[in-house]
């Protein structure tokens, strides 16, 4: 059994070299996890929470997590648009093209969330009272231009991960740029691009918890109404944490498990 | 040293005139012309840096020449700022040639008919039905056509290289560029991917082959032109040239070879 | 030989340098934009006005995100090597605080922590008490700190994993056995890989920054939100607001550049 030890001043380190060493490690660290969880409840339990409320009103947070997976997936979607149009802009040689999508960009990633949303719900209003939105609409829009700005530099660097060999095979054959963007590229970009894209619809969906403050009755906005009524706000936050939580867990391992089916229809093909 | 006007020459298939490239400071091609006759083979060899790649890559505008002319057939390009006309005369050029990488460069996401008939039916505006019909005789040119349903992955080096050279040949060119074929390939699938090249030239492709393989340039090729620091240094029948190299370059380039083989000979 | 007018236009415009071209569109399209809001009623001397106070409130807000960052790095660490350690306790722990922090929202993991902590100690003796009531700014801190230290753990173990194995058997080929020397092999190649995603983080702290209002003392954001509802003119605070965050964000992007090329380009 070769291990490769590291001293980094006391911590030994351990880089695993055999798989089977790994998995009784990996046995023991859920183990681990287990008991440290249940120490943290007895702990909170101890000091005096009242789980038996907890208990009372989850049901009350689960109702609003349809809403929450609808609001993240719409902002999913338009992120993507967003992001879609602003690399294919910035990608492009003319300058026309690529400084307003680099000036888009740069606005939305410099930008807080809550800032935006404050302004697209709160702000515009005042300004003209033409520009009214409703809050999943300002939520949905806020969470989508924040979000495409940082998807548009991921899908930018999937498209130059493409080897540059396509695109010189698709211009010897006399394809033009549109064509050979679409047909070889980008075909070839996505599926790059596909596991960076799932982990933000678990980004737009923890970041979503902001839209409650511009008004949508959402996880966060509705344990927190809850807790501030009761005067069992610390309850309430465990418990929207640990529902955020799950269902970050759950969409984790779905989504791992949907990219292990992905590498095997790829390696068969091998 | 080797005249132009000895040759019979039919109507050149390609002429090259003046062509100049340079990448900043170092210049990679120098004020190279050239002409290739209908039906002729055209080894090109060098160092690495010899420039004779981007040679073969300036003919159909992968790289864009700083300077010179490019005639493919009736298609004719020359070096200048890039308008939308150019572009589309650079399209023309593409169209009457075609080109086989080294690294093959199939279409991974394409399965070997699809890598074959991309070109007819998005760029020629073929008919799915005709284009497959085409796709499908090519691949049994290059002995292929069992494997039209399977993507490129799952292929061999040199049974890549074979779909590449039926897509090239899909597009019907006037001529061939053909950069390095068998240098990424494992020794013994390179026979295949030379004999399908043998037979094209037999059939009358003219083509245009930067390669190692001297085997191959002596066997099947017309004529040898060897570059060496951005220029061609000598050009000749392939035979002539290997036995009586004139330059000292050729010679340590022959040399070189020669020493290489003599020690896989050896083992 | 015909050229096209669109040709010729284009072949004109590229006469002209690259970077004036692009400023020229800048230029264009911010006045387009300003154009519009004028359009649809912004008040600017109303914006000139309360500018400079505005901007006046930045220094906590970096001051904050450095604060976080200061507690973020040496975190991340000691959970990179929890997490990469032989002890199963150590890669449990560290594996459970890292995936309960990038599970949570940042407002939740504030919240609680504000909350959380004084409700804790009123359990025990005053001195605690005294200890663990935090002020909100010192909450932030300690807030953003730990949820971006989660996120740098994993990046620190990215880059620890990286490093090629190739790298291991030299050193222990050359006899290499003394931890500082492995340090100086293997931390390095690590750290190069993970350093340029690792800054970007403390542009996203200096966002996060604009949570902390919520705990009820107004940082810039909402200070800029008080004023703005009371003249009614909240768009063009908010908007001040905005242009100061995207103007740090900015510039601090630009510093990690500059420091990325001198520090990093041998």
């Amino acid at each position: 059994m070769r291990n490769i030890l590291n001293n980094f001043g006391s911590a030994k380190v351990w880089v695993p070299t055999r798989s089977s060493e790994f998995a009784t490690i990996l046995r023991h660290e859920k183990l681990v996890q287990a008991s440290l969880l249940l120490g943290f409840i007895t702990m909170f339990m101890v000091l005096g929470l009242d789980v038996q409320y907890m208990l009372d009103k989850l049901p009350l947070l689960v109702v609003t997590i349809p809403l929450v997976l609808v609001i993240s997936f719409c902002a999913t979607v338009l992120a993507c648009l967003l992001g879609l149009i602003a690399a294919l802009s910035r990608l492009s040689n003319s300058p026309i093209y690529y400084v307003p999508a680099k000036l888009y960009v740069s606005l939305f990633q410099g930008i807080p969330l809550i800032v935006l949303l404050f302004i697209l719900y709160f702000g515009l209003p005042h300004l003209n009272p033409v520009l009214l939105l409703t809050p999943i609409q300002a939520g949905i829009i806020g969470l989508a231009l924040s979000n495409g700005a940082f998807l548009t530099e991921v899908f930018r660097s999937s498209v130059l991960s493409v080897p540059e060999g396509q695109s010189e095979a698709a211009r010897a054959i006399g394809m033009s740029s549109r064509q050979r963007m679409w047909r070889i590229i980008l075909p070839q970009a996505a599926r790059i691009a596909l596991p960076p894209t799932a982990n933000y619809y678990i980004f737009i969906l923890k970041d979503s918890a902001l839209v409650g403050f511009i008004g949508v009755a959402e996880l966060f906005s509705t344990a927190q109404s809850i807790g501030q009524r009761d005067f069992k706000i610390l309850e309430m936050l465990l418990l929207a944490g640990a529902v955020y939580w799950i269902i970050t867990i759950v969409l984790s391992s779905i989504q791992t498990k949907l990219e292990q089916r992905m590498e095997t229809a790829y390696s068969r093909e091998t | 040293m080797y005249s132009e006007t000895n040759q019979t020459m039919s109507k050149p298939m390609l002429t090259i005139q003046n062509l100049s490239k340079s990448y900043g400071e170092i210049c990679a091609v120098r004020d190279v012309s050239l002409k290739v006759s209908k039906g002729e083979v055209v080894a090109l060899c060098g160092r690495s840096g010899s420039g004779k790649s981007t040679l073969l890559r300036c003919i159909n505008y992968l790289e864009i020449p700083d300077r010179g002319t490019i005639r493919i057939g009736p298609v004719s390009v020359e070096a200048g700022p890039m308008t939308r006309q150019m572009s589309q005369e650079i399209r023309d050029l593409r169209l009457h040639s075609g080109m086989v990488f080294q690294a093959f460069n199939l279409f991974p996401h394409r399965t070997v008919i699809e890598n074959v008939t991309e070109g007819l039916t998005v760029v020629k505006d073929m008919s799915k039905h005709a284009a497959k019909s085409a796709g499908t005789r090519l691949l049994e040119k290059v002995g292929l056509a069992d494997k039209s349903d399977v993507y490129p992955n799952r292929l061999s080096g040199g049974q890549q290289q074979r779909v590449a050279i039926a897509r090239a040949l899909a597009m019907n060119p006037d001529l061939l560029l053909i950069d390095e074929p068998t240098s990424a390939l494992d020794p013994e699938l390179i026979g295949e991917v030379l004999g399908v090249m043998r037979n094209l030239a037999d059939d009358g492709m003219t083509m245009v082959v930067v390669t190692h393989e001297l085997g191959f340039a002596v066997e099947v090729a017309d004529r040898l032109i060897y570059m060496d620091d951005g220029i061609i240094l000598e050009q000749g029948p392939p035979d002539v040239l290997i036995k009586n190299p004139e330059t000292l370059s050729l010679k340590k380039f022959l040399g070189a070879i020669a020493t290489r083989s003599q020690e896989l000979a050896l083992i | 030989m015909r050229i096209h007018l669109l040709d010729q236009f284009s072949l004109i415009v590229r006469q002209i340098p690259l970077p004036v071209r692009e400023w020229a569109i800048r230029l264009i399209l911010l006045t387009m934009i300003l154009l519009l809001l004028l359009q649809l009623g912004l008040d600017v001397t109303f914006m000139m006005q309360w500018t400079g106070f505005l901007l006046s409130l930045t220094p906590l807000v970096v001051l904050i995100a450095l604060a976080a960052l200061a507690l973020a790095l040496p975190l991340a660490a000691t959970l990179t090597l929890g997490r990469l350690s032989i002890n199963p306790i150590a890669r449990g722990s560290a594996a459970m605080f890292v995936s309960i922090i990038r599970g949570t929202p940042l407002i939740i993991q504030l919240f609680f922590i504000f909350v959380a902590l004084p409700q804790l100690a009123s359990v025990g003796p005053d001195w605690i008490q005294k200890l663990l009531v935090l002020s909100p700014t010192l909450t932030a801190i300690l807030a953003i700190g730990f949820f971006h230290a989660a996120y740098i753990s994993e990046l620190f173990r990215a880059g620890f994993l990286s490093v090629q194995p190739g790298q291991w058997e030299a050193a222990s080929a050359i006899g290499m056995s003394t931890s500082q020397t492995k340090r100086r092999i293997i931390w390095p190649q690590a750290m190069k890989f993970a350093l340029r995603p690792t800054t970007n983080h403390f542009v996203m702290m200096l966002k996060d920054t604009a949570l902390v209002g919520f705990l009820g003392v107004p940082i810039l954001f909402q200070r800029a939100e008080r004023i703005g509802s009371q003249n009614l003119n909240l768009f063009e605070t908010l908007l001040i607001s905005a242009v100061i965050y995207w103007a740090l964000t900015a510039v601090s992007l630009k510093v990690i550049d500059i420091i990325d090329r001198r520090v990093f380009s041998q």
